[in-house]
């Protein structure tokens, strides 16, 4: 598996999943990001990403159950793994840090 | 909800996109869609559901085929060319075979399609060419019933007479005029009067004047730019004045344009165009057959049909006597742009070509090129045996009997590219040759057009197919278990068939050229050796002189000088033709033959027989006295030669020449030997009237140890007494030999093509052996232990193939003989179809072929049988 580093389109989308919880599918995670990020997002973007996402071992994955709405599809629902989790925290931690290298002062705009 | 998202899109994304993706993708889609069919109505939703669908058109949905499997069958085909370059090096000779082989073969075929090209080009670069057509007139009676030649005043008559016919015009080859510019003085063969219209009808371009007014006026010519730089080098021509002394009298010429040099692929043939109202006499001669060429426009909205209806009434206006003489005679009119190819009349302005002799030649370059393919099939089926192994190994690893295909037509389309290359090289290095032979001028770059290119690669592609395709297949049916256990060269036997099959066609092909070749060298043989009726050796002939008898005692004076004869034509010669029509005495009907005026020893310096009769002119200056060849005393109907003596022949009513027949001499030949000796008869100018020196000739009957100082001192008494006049001369035998050329020529190509063909077919006889004797090593190791002799090995070798190739010289023998019969047919004097040529064609290639693989079995059997058995 490549890289395991995220980018910054794919942090957003796993935190996204973490945000919606048991909810997790294609157009529940692209209109989250819309009303949070204030962005619009293409669903083939959201699906490229999440199943990436997947490879690399950050999410996993189940089915809903069957259902009679659309012709028998079911919808594919994601969960942050542990992995995903550890990635998530390290990309926080290292821009803590690096916000808190910045010296006092010299930004106009605090973080928090 | 009725509505469904849009099919097409649906159906493309299951189209690329990797199944494991899909239903996410697809329930996605369908809520968005769904979401959207509410708030924004179907169309916004449709739309939107097809944009989604494209945002998906990522590398990492797409499926197997776009993506993984491309790499895999890269790397699978690098490999089949480094297994086909490694056999390549393996077998050097056998694919030096197929090479050398197929190149010549391609080469060939190129050679052939340059031909075939250049032949179907001709006049096709003018403008209307199939709305402009060429007059003809028909005479059904007779032996070559298409003539192009027509009377003078017909052009304007037609224009006059059909409201259908647009314009018409003239082009009139004058008889051999003199130019002369101050010193320069040439005697022309290719100068035409022709209308004003001319130019404007056929678009040849000038490079100086105005097309439309250049010939307005009389007096006025064009020159092509190899005729005014050889008058005026690099003045400007435009407005000077050129003399004129011929047939039309004297005039003088005003330059009034210079056109381009006509190109080689033209019907067309002249250095000069005069105005045709220069001409003052003859224009409404209606009797006269001359060399004039009538081309016509029609009007719009009307076919050649609607004119030809009228031709027969038209003709019975014009020419009542010749209608009477020859009943159907009628005019006919093709189109231009046909004429080169399809065009059956005579008397043209240079020879033409025909469909039949492109056909010949399309054929002969496609068999050469089978035969190379036969050689290829052959030796890779033949080769393949031994590749049985890898076969076996390939599939047990799982390659798929279509890989195995494509494998081998690797294998082939490399050696077909490396052919081509050579192929290519080759016909640019053979290029000349033909040119020389062919007498063609086709140059090399202006056969690498889109035109090539695409004949290159479909004959690349045809040639990989059909030599690749049948070892392909035959190779790839082996299954895996026969192949490692060696059983593939059990199966093998079965298309052993099939290699016979093509071992006989390449030798039924190779014989039908051999016997070819037997026969036409024979019939040039025949030609060269032929009695003509003349002595053609040591005849020179100069012009006619001014102040002839002291010209004449100059020349007999000459030690080297046994006689000399003045003659109005001469024979083996195409100079000009006069057909007269007269009456005889015990005929109702008008006779026509050729006719020639000579003087007292004409007969003695050809060396014409006389049969009967006698040869001297007695008689008083003012009497006719006749002399008649063979032919008119069987065609007047006067039965023996003895029996023509003191008839009476009407040559002319008008001028009341009446005379007696004294003498008859034996046939000789006017023409080449494709025609019949016509009717001829030979009489001596009763008046000497003046001589016209350009279109009388003196024939010298010589013999000389130092022919360059004696041509030297005819020509220096000539000019003695010419000054101004242009000198020339030429041998009989010289004339008689250019009148063959084109057979000539068709027998050397021959040759060529013939002996590529034998010796394609013998590499690939050769590469055959080599390999069955390789696969019979082992045989051969143990006969000889068990004592076997060297002849009884080399014959068990060379058995099979002997009986192919008697069974190729069999089959071979009826098409021969239809082809060569059909080719001798275009000559009126031939040689027989004997069998012997068929006998000597068998034994010659029952020979080659034998000396072919002799070495190859004589060196199998003398060869020690411990290293045969050594190694197992």
């Amino acid at each position: 598996m490549k890289g395991t580093n995220l980018g910054e389109f794919e942090e957003l989308v796993l935190l996204v999943v973490g945000v919606l919880q048991e909810d997790a599918y294609g157009v529940a995670i692209k209109k989250e990001l819309e009303k949070q990020a204030g962005r619009s997002v293409s669903i083939g973007a959201v699906h490229a990403a999440t199943n990436r996402l997947e490879l690399k071992g950050f999410l996993d994955s189940h089915f809903s159950a069957l259902t009679r709405e659309r012709g028998g599809k079911r919808k594919k629902c994601y969960r942050v793994t542990l992995f995903g989790q550890q990635a998530l925290k390290t990309a926080m931690d290292t821009r803590s840090k690096l916000w808190g290298l910045i010296p006092e002062g010299s930004f106009i705009v605090k973080p928090g | 909800m009725s509505q469904q998202p849009p099919k097409n899109a649906q159906r493309l994304l299951r189209w690329f996109c990797q199944p494991q993706f899909l239903e996410e993708i697809e329930y996605d889609l369908e809520e968005l869609f769904e979401e959207n069919l509410r708030l924004h109505g179907e169309k916004y939703a449709r739309q939107q559901y097809r944009r989604d669908v494209l945002r998906h058109l990522k590398p990492f949905f797409l499926r197997n085929p776009f993506v993984y499997q491309r790499q895999n069958s890269i790397s699978m085909w690098f490999n089949y060319l480094k297994i086909a370059l490694r056999n390549f090096r393996r077998s050097k000779v056998i694919s030096s075979i197929n090479v050398l082989g197929l190149s010549l073969g391609l080469a060939s075929c190129l050679i052939v399609f340059f031909h075939v090209k250049d032949e179907l080009s001709y006049d096709q670069f003018l403008d209307n060419g199939s709305q402009i057509y060429r007059v003809l007139n028909i005479e059904p009676d007779s032996d070559q019933p298409y003539s192009a030649g027509g009377p003078i005043p017909l052009g304007p008559a037609l224009v006059q007479d059909f409201p259908g016919i647009e314009k018409a015009v003239r082009l009139w080859r004058d008889y051999r005029p003199t130019l002369s510019l101050g010193e320069k003085v040439f005697q022309e063969s290719s100068l035409m009067f022709t209308d004003q219209d001319f130019l404007e009808m056929i678009s040849f371009p000038l490079l100086q004047g105005d097309p439309e007014t250049a010939l307005s006026q009389p007096n006025t010519i064009i020159l092509t730019q190899s005729m005014a730089t050889k008058y005026f080098g690099k003045e400007d021509p435009m407005g000077k004045m050129l003399q004129y002394s011929g047939a039309r009298g004297e005039l003088i010429f005003r330059v009034t344009g210079v056109m381009e040099d006509l190109p080689h692929n033209t019907h067309f043939k002249f250095d000069f165009l005069a105005s045709f109202l220069s001409v003052k006499s003859q224009l409404d001669n209606w009797g006269s057959f001359k060399p004039i060429w009538t081309y016509i426009t029609l009007k719009q909205g009307v076919i050649p049909d609607d004119i030809r209806a009228g031709f027969a009434d038209f003709a019975l206006k014009y020419v009542p006597d010749r209608v009477r003489d020859h009943p159907g005679y009628t005019f006919d009119m093709e189109p231009l742009n046909q004429i080169y190819m399809h065009s059956r009349a005579d008397r043209n302005m240079k020879p033409l070509g025909n469909m039949q002799s492109v056909y010949v030649f399309a054929i002969v370059g496609m068999s050469i090129l089978l035969i190379a393919c036969i050689n290829f099939v052959n030796l890779s089926m033949a080769k393949s045996l031994s590749r049985t192994r890898e076969v076996g190994v390939r599939k047990t690893i799982g390659a798929v009997r279509r890989q195995l295909i494509g494998q081998f037509i690797v294998e082939s389309g490399l050696t077909v590219i490396l052919s081509l290359l050579f192929a290519v090289a080759l016909s640019a290095i053979l290029l000349p040759v033909y040119n020389d032979v062919a007498n063609k001028a086709i140059e090399l770059y202006t056969l690498f057009d889109l035109r090539f290119i695409g004949i290159a690669l479909s004959a690349l592609l045809l040639v990989t197919l059909l030599s690749g395709l049948y070892p392909a297949l035959f190779v790839s049916r082996i299954s895996a278990t026969d192949a490692l256990r060696k059983k593939g060269t059990g199966k093998a036997g079965a298309n052993l068939g099939m290699r016979k099959v093509f071992v006989v066609i390449q030798f039924m092909i190779s014989a039908v050229l051999i016997i070819g070749i037997l026969v036409t060298r024979e019939q040039m043989d025949y030609m060269s050796v032929k009695p003509l009726g003349i002595d053609k050796e040591n005849v020179l002939v100069v012009p006619n002189s001014r102040e002839e008898a002291v010209f004449f005692d100059g020349l007999r004076a000459l030690p080297e000088v046994l006689s000399l004869g003045v003659s109005q034509r001469l024979p083996v010669n195409t100079l000009n033709y006069d057909e007269r029509t007269f009456n005889v005495e015990g005929n109702e009907n008008a006779v026509s033959a050729q006719s020639c005026v000579i003087d007292e020893d004409f007969v003695e310096t050809m060396g014409i027989e006389i049969i009967a009769g006698r040869n001297h002119f007695k008689g008083n200056p003012g009497q006719w006295e006749f002399l008649i060849n063979e032919s008119a005393v069987k065609n007047f109907g006067w039965g023996s030669p003895e029996n023509a003596l003191n008839k009476n022949i009407f040559y002319s009513k008008r001028d009341s020449v009446i005379g007696k027949v004294i003498g008859v001499f034996r046939d000789y030949h006017l023409a080449s030997l494709h025609e019949k000796i016509p009717p001829m008869i030979m009489f001596r100018d009763a008046y000497q009237s003046k001589r016209d020196y350009q279109r009388v000739f003196t024939s010298v009957k010589f013999r000389t140890d130092d022919l360059p100082g004696f041509l030297a001192k005819v020509e220096q008494q000539w000019k003695q007494h010419n000054a101004g006049r242009p000198y020339f001369s030429f041998f009989i035998d010289d004339s008689y030999r250019q009148l063959h050329e084109p057979d000539h020529r068709f027998a050397t190509i021959f040759d060529y093509v013939t002996f590529i063909a034998v010796f394609i077919a013998c590499l690939g006889l050769l590469g055959l052996s080599m390999l069955t004797i390789d696969q019979k090593t082992k045989e051969i190791g143990i006969r000889k232990t068990l004592g076997a002799s060297v002849l009884s090995v080399t014959t068990l070798l060379s058995k099979g193939v002997v009986k192919l190739i008697i069974a190729g010289l069999i089959l071979a023998s009826p098409v021969a003989y239809y082809l060569m019969t059909a080719w001798l047919n275009g000559f009126s004097y031939r040689v027989e179809l004997g069998w012997d040529k068929f006998l000597l064609a068998f034994l010659l290639t029952l020979l080659v072929s034998l000396a072919t693989i002799s070495f190859q079995t004589l060196r199998a059997a003398l060869s020690n049988p411990v290293n045969a058995l050594r190694d197992e």
